[in-house]
C-alpha cells in the first residue's frame, strides 16, 4: 500500500437507524467533508481518506475517539463488532491498494475487456437509449 | 431527489443477490466486485475534484434459498443460448415435435406436453441425426418439415440435405446437394444460401426467407418458385415487426395451433411472432414475445431479493432501498447496483438516465475473472447521473437532449459527431468529455459563482457560472436553467459568453451592466435586452475615479436600492460609486472590505465572488467559493445569524465544500470587525 491514504474509523454509535433517519455515521462525514479532507470511499465507521496534518487534528478534534491509522491497520483490534458491511469494505479497500491490483489495473486498456467488447454491441438501457 | 448532478455525497447501495448452486457468490467475489466498484467510482471522482464527490457504501446480501432459472419463460425448459438467438426451427409431422436449431446443438419440444422441452436436451446434432455432414452438425442455417414429401430439408450455404424420419431420420443418400439446380427459379441470392424456411399447413406451400424477402415454392407445380417472387416480407406479411421485416431467425409451422411462429433475436433476447393463416395471417395481438424472458428476467430474482430485505417488489422496492440508505448516509444522491448471476436480459445496464438501478450479471462461473467491472459500473453510473451512450451500437443521436441539471444534446455520438472523442460513455476510457461533463452536471456551477444580478426590468435574479447562467423568480429557479450564455444574452463578445467577472444593475439608467478583465458592457433591458453599440469599453476611463487595480477588473458589483449606489469589489477591498454624482467613485475609497462590513467572516473580507440584491427581502448576497453570506442592509448592514451557508440546496445542487468561516478564528475575527466597523456602508 503504497499511497497517501489513511483510514479514518469512526467511533459512533452503529446502530441501524429506523428506516428513513439519518445515522450518526452521516453527522460524522460532514465533520469529515468540514475538515477539508478528501475521501471518496466510506462505509459504516470507516472512512478512506487523504488529509493533512491539520485536517486530521480537526477530525479528532470534532470526533471524539475517532483515529486516522494506516490503511494495513487491523481494524478489528480498534473496533471488534466490524460487520459485514464494513469487513467487505475493509476487504475492498485491500484488494483495491494492493500492488498486484494496481498494476494489473495499470496493464488493461479500458474497453479492450470481452465484457467491454460485448457492451459495445448494445444499448445498455433497457429498450433503447432513452427508455428507463 | 432525481440524481441530476454527479456531486458531493452518493449513496452507492451494492446487493448480492445470490442463491443455491451456481448463483452462489463467494465472499472473494464480493470483495472484488467492491473493490472494481470503489476501482471505478474513484475513477469518476478523479475527473472532477471540484464536484466534491464521495461514495458511501451500503454492501446487502440477498441469498435466495431457491431458485430456478427462466421460470415463466412462454417456450418452457429451453436453455439460455436458445432464449438468445437460434438458427432455425421446425415441426416435423412425423412424431408431432417441434426441434429448435443452434450451432452444433438442438432442443426437442413437445406440444403436447405443455410445449415444453424433452428432457435431456440440449444434444449435439452429431451423433444424433445420423448422416450428417461435418458442416451441417456444427450448424445449420435453415430446417425445413415438407408435409409434401414427408422429409426433412436442412440448409446450410449453398448446400442441402434430406432426412428421411422413416428411414431412421437419415440423411438420404447423395447430400449435401446444391441448391442451385435442385431448387428451381430460386434467385441466386437464394441459391446462395438461406436464413429462414417454412412448410405452410394452410397452403401447402413452402416459404424461404432471405434478409428482407422470402419466395414461395409450390411442390405441386414441380417445386418451382412461384412467379412475382422474391417479395419484401414487409407490406406481404401483415402486422410483422420492423425487427421481423428486416429478416427472420426461423420459422415453424405448428401442426397443434395450425398457425405460423416466426423468430428472431433483437439485440438482447430470442423474440418471436405467431401468424394466424386463418386470420388474414395476420401477427396475432400481443407479439413479439420473447421465447424466454425478456428484461422481467431481472423481477423473478430481484423482487424475491427485495423481500428478503424488507423491501416491496418492482420500482417502489428498488427505489424505497435507495432512499433508506439515502436517509441513513446522509447522501445527497443515490443508487443500488443488484450484482448476480441469475439470468437478466443483458448482463450490464442502467434503468434509465437519472435513474436508480444499475444490474450487473456474471454470465461465466465467477466474478473474479471480470476484470473490467471498474469501467463498466462506471459506465453504468454515467447513466444513473444522466449520461448518454456515445458508442455507435447504441443508437445514439447526436441532437437528442436531456435535462439533468444541464440541457444537453449528445454530441459525442459516434454515428453522427464530426470527431467524436474518447469518453466514458464512449469506449469506457477513464475520461469525461465536455458532453458527458454537461450530462452529469459538471460543466459549471461547481467552485464558486462567477456573478450575479438582480434585473428590475423584470425581477429576476441572475447567478453566473462560467459559460452558464440560471435565472430566478424569487429565489425558485425559473424552468430550463442553468443555460449558456452564448445565444441568449444577444450581442455579447465571445469573452463575455465564456464567463463574466461581475454583473451589475443600475437603477439610474434600469440597464445591466457586465464586467469582464478590464472591460464591461452595457445591457438594455428596454431593447431587447441586446448589448449596446460601442461595447464593450475598457473600465479605465469610463468609470471615473477607478483604481488601477479595480480598473484591471473586478470580482463583484452590486447595486445597493437601500442607498443607490454601487459597490465594486476587488481582492480584500471596495470602493463605492455615486451615479449621482458623476458616477465617480467616493472619496476615501478603496477601502478594505474588513471592518467595513460588520460581521464578514475573515475569508469573505479577503474577497468574494459575487454580490447580488435579493429584492424579495432586499437583502444582499455574498458568494464565495461554495458558500454565500446574507446581509440585511435594513440591520446595519450585518450578516445575518447562521451565515455562511452552503449555495447548496439553498440556491441549487452545488458541491459543498467546507464552508470558509475558519471557525478556529471566525469568532475572534467576527468580534474584532465588529469592534472596528464603522458607518461606511450605511
Amino acid at each position: 500500500m503504497d499511497n497517501n491514504s489513511k483510514l479514518l474509523v469512526l467511533d459512533v454509535a452503529h446502530e441501524k437507524p429506523e428506516r428513513g433517519q439519518r445515522s450518526a455515521v452521516a453527522d460524522a462525514l460532514d465533520s469529515v467533508m468540514a475538515s477539508g479532507a478528501t475521501f471518496r470511499h466510506s462505509s459504516g465507521r470507516l472512512v478512506e481518506l487523504d488529509v493533512s496534518g491539520p485536517q486530521e487534528a480537526r477530525i479528532t478534534q470534532d470526533l471524539p475517539g475517532a483515529r486516522v491509522v494506516p490503511l494495513d491497520t487491523d481494524v478489528s483490534t480498534l473496533i471488534p463488532d466490524l460487520d459485514t458491511n464494513e469487513l467487505l469494505f475493509l476487504e475492498a479497500v485491500r484488494i483495491r491498494n494492493s500492488a498486484a491490483y494496481r498494476e494489473e489495473k495499470a496493464r488493461q486498456t479500458p474497453g479492450d475487456s470481452p465484457e467491454e467488447q460485448l457492451m459495445f454491441t448494445a444499448p445498455c438501457i433497457p429498450g433503447g437509449e432513452f427508455h428507463g | 431527489m432525481v440524481n441530476e448532478r454527479m456531486i458531493n455525497r452518493v449513496s452507492a447501495a451494492i446487493v448480492f443477490v445470490a442463491g443455491p448452486g451456481q448463483y452462489a457468490i463467494s465472499a472473494a467475489e464480493k470483495a472484488h466486485i467492491l473493490a472494481e466498484v470503489q476501482s471505478g467510482h474513484g475513477a469518476l471522482a478523479g475527473n472532477e475534484p471540484r464536484a466534491r464527490l464521495n461514495w458511501v457504501y451500503s454492501s446487502l446480501n440477498a441469498t435466495l434459498p431457491t431458485f430456478t432459472a427462466w421460470q415463466g419463460a412462454n417456450w418452457p425448459g429451453l436453455t439460455e443460448p436458445f432464449y438468445r438467438r437460434i438458427d432455425d426451427a421446425l415441426w416435423s409431422g412425423t412424431n408431432q415435435k417441434i426441434y429448435f436449431f443452434r450451432g452444433s446443438e438442438y432442443i426437442r419440444v413437445d406440444p403436447n406436453n405443455g410445449w415444453k422441452a424433452d428432457p435431456g436436451y440440449p444434444k449435439p446434432i452429431a451423433g444424433n441425426w445420423p448422416g450428417f455432414p461435418a458442416n451441417f452438425a456444427s450448424g445449420i442455417d435453415a430446417a425445413l418439415w415438407s408435409g409434401t414429401t414427408q422429409q426433412i430439408y436442412f440448409f446450410k450455404g449453398s448446400e442441402y440435405i434430406r432426412v428421411d424420419p422413416a428411414n431412421g431420420w437419415s440423411v438420404d443418400a447423395g447430400y449435401p446437394k446444391q441448391i442451385a439446380g435442385n431448387w428451381p427459379g430460386f434467385p441466386a441470392e437464394f441459391a446462395a444460401g438461406v436464413d429462414a424456411a417454412l412448410w405452410s399447413g394452410t397452403t401447402q406451400k413452402i416459404y424461404f426467407f432471405k434478409n428482407d424477402t422470402y419466395i414461395r415454392v409450390d411442390p405441386s407445380n414441380g417445386w418451382q418458385v412461384d412467379a412475382g417472387y422474391p417479395k419484401p416480407i414487409a407490406g406481404n406479411w401483415p402486422g410483422f415487426p420492423d425487427s421481423f421485416a428486416d429478416g427472420v431467425d426461423g420459422a415453424l409451422w405448428s401442426e397443434t395451433t395450425q398457425k405460423v411462429y416466426f423468430f428472431n433475436a433483437n439485440r438482447f433476447y430470442n423474440d418471436y411472432i405467431r401468424v394466424d393463416p386463418a386470420a388474414g395471417w395476420n401477427v396475432e395481438t400481443g407479439y413479439p414475445k420473447p421465447v424466454g424472458l425478456g428484461w422481467d428476467a431481472e423481477d423473478k430474482w430481484r423482487d424475491p431479493a427485495l423481500s428478503l430485505l424488507g423491501f416491496p417488489a418492482g420500482a417502489p422496492g428498488f427505489t424505497q432501498l435507495v432512499d433508506s440508505v439515502k436517509a441513513s448516509t446522509g447522501s445527497q444522491y443515490g443508487y443500488v447496483g443488484f450484482f448476480t448471476k441469475m439470468p437478466t436480459a443483458w448482463f450490464a445496464y442502467a434503468n434509465g438516465l437519472n435513474s436508480l438501478k444499475v444490474v450487473m450479471r456474471e454470465t461465466g462461473s465467477s466474478f473474479l475473472n471480470w476484470t473490467s467491472i471498474d469501467r463498466v459500473y462506471s459506465h453504468e453510473t454515467g447513466h444513473i447521473f444522466g449520461a448518454f451512450d456515445e458508442y455507435t451500437s447504441s443508437n445514439c443521436t447526436c441532437t437528442a437532449s436531456h435535462t439533468g441539471f444541464f440541457t444537453e444534446v449528445n454530441g459525442n455520438c459516434q454515428l453522427c459527431a464530426v470527431n467524436p472523442t474518447a469518453c466514458l460513455m464512449n469506449n469506457n476510457v477513464n475520461v469525461l468529455c465536455p458532453f458527458t461533463q454537461a450530462s452529469i452536471g459538471w460543466k459549471a456551477f461547481l467552485s464558486g459563482i462567477d456573478a450575479g444580478v438582480h434585473t428590475f426590468a423584470n425581477n429576476k435574479l441572475y447567478l453566473f457560472s462560467d459559460e452558464y447562467y440560471v435565472r430566478y423568480t424569487g429565489y425558485t429557479m425559473d424552468p430550463e436553467y442553468p443555460k449558456r450564455i452564448a445565444g441568449n444574452w444577444p450581442g455579447f463578445p465571445a469573452a463575455f459568453a465564456a464567463g463574466v467577472d461581475a454583473a451589475l444593475w443600475s437603477g439610474p439608467t434600469q440597464k445591466v451592466y457586465f464586467f469582464k478583465g478590464s472591460q464591461y458592457l452595457r445591457v438594455d433591458p428596454a431593447a431587447g435586452w441586446a448589448v449596446e453599440p460601442g461595447y464593450p469599453k475598457p473600465i479605465a476611463g469610463n468609470w471615473p475615479g477607478f483604481p488601477a487595480t479595480f480598473a484591471a477588473g473586478v470580482d463583484a458589483a452590486v447595486w445597493s436600492k437601500t442607498t443607490q449606489k454601487i459597490y465594486f469589489f476587488k481582492g480584500s477591498q471596495y470602493v463605492r460609486v455615486d451615479p449621482a454624482a458623476g458616477w465617480a467613485v467616493e472619496a476615501g475609497y478603496p477601502k478594505p472590505i474588513a471592518g467595513n462590513w460588520p460581521g464578514f467572516g475573515a475569508s469573505y473580507a479577503a474577497g468574494v465572488d459575487a454580490a447580488v440584491w435579493g429584492d424579495p427581502n432586499t437583502k444582499m448576497y455574498f458568494f464565495k467559493a461554495t458558500g454565500y453570506i446574507r446581509v440585511d442592509p435594513n440591520n446595519g448592514w450585518n450578516v445575518d445569524s447562521g451565515y455562511p451557508n452552503q449555495i447548496n440546496i439553498n440556491w441549487m445542487p452545488f458541491p459543498t465544500a467546507p464552508l470558509l468561516r475558519d471557525r478556529a478564528d471566525e469568532r475572534v475575527a467576527d468580534v474584532r470587525e465588529a469592534a472596528q466597523q464603522s458607518r461606511d456602508t450605511d
